[in-house]
């Protein structure tokens, strides 16, 4: 599986876990790129805007609330400064996903399920980096599964299930 | 598959699983563990030339197949979100 070579891009990671943050800052800072780490600050936008990153990548299920990733999301992609910064949302909330497939797919979203195969991301990463947010489209990225979608042609080679 | 590659798919399973463990119903997280197990298995022989991490995946393995799953119950957040729809 290609991923797209261009390197030395700053992308913003939204996570409460620390583990989960400092995997990925091997995993980003392994592609080459440069990693912002937020704990969690879901409410305040202006940091993004201030950071303005070439890449978000944030799950959805954060904070007390645990819809708060979402709620982050929804005010990236509704803020003029901040509408057409690519995102990916790393989640193992397959029912959400598949519920609000249609607003992913309108708002250039790419999705990879937890857990996730690290090439998969890799290349999620790569295609987010490289397509412009107007023009990409959301899609689960290979061997990705959603229930009630038709993932035939996709690679499931690593034979993972769909979840629920 | 390089070393590290290795290292960063072991953790990237057992780092998600683990906190998926604390926070999902047991449905939920058979599924995940069926698809984490999934994913070690693919590791596959890429990891014998290294024998610390196939102690690692023999660990990681263990760890799964031992756990004793969550109780079925409305603690699993995305089974929340999707009540009635």
């Amino acid at each position: 599986m290609a991923v797209p070579d261009r390197k030395g891009q700053h992308i913003l990671v939204v996570n409460d876990t620390e583990e989960i943050l400092d995997l990925f800052r091997d995993i980003v800072e392994g592609l080459g790129h440069r990693m912002t780490a937020w704990s969690f600050s879901p409410d305040d936008l202006a940091k993004v805007t201030e950071i303005k990153p070439d890449l978000i990548v944030l799950d959805i299920m954060l904070g007390p609330t645990e819809l708060q990733g979402w709620a982050l999301l929804q005010k990236v992609r509704m803020s003029r400064e901040t509408e057409d910064i690519p995102v990916v949302v790393c989640t193992a909330a397959t029912n959400w996903v598949r519920e609000q497939e249609g607003w992913l797919a309108a708002n250039a979203v790419k999705v990879v399920l937890k857990p996730f195969k690290i090439e998969h991301l890799e290349h999620a990463i790569g295609q987010a980096l490289e397509l412009p947010a107007v023009t990409a489209s959301s899609e689960l990225d290979e061997g990705e599964t959603v229930p009630g979608r038709d993932m035939s042609s996709a690679d499931q080679s690593n034979g993972e299930a769909p979840t629920r | 598959m390089e070393r590290r590659h290795i290292e960063l798919q072991l953790r990237a399973v057992l780092v998600t699983y683990r906190i998926e463990f604390k926070r999902r119903d047991s449905a939920t997280m058979e599924t995940f563990r069926a698809r984490a197990l999934s994913l070690l298995d693919g590791l596959g022989d890429e990891i014998t030339p290294y024998p610390d991490l196939q102690a690692a995946l023999r660990d990681a393995r263990r760890e799964m197949d031992g756990a004793e799953m969550p109780p079925t119950a409305a603690t699993d957040r995305d089974v929340e979100t999707t009540e009635g729809t």
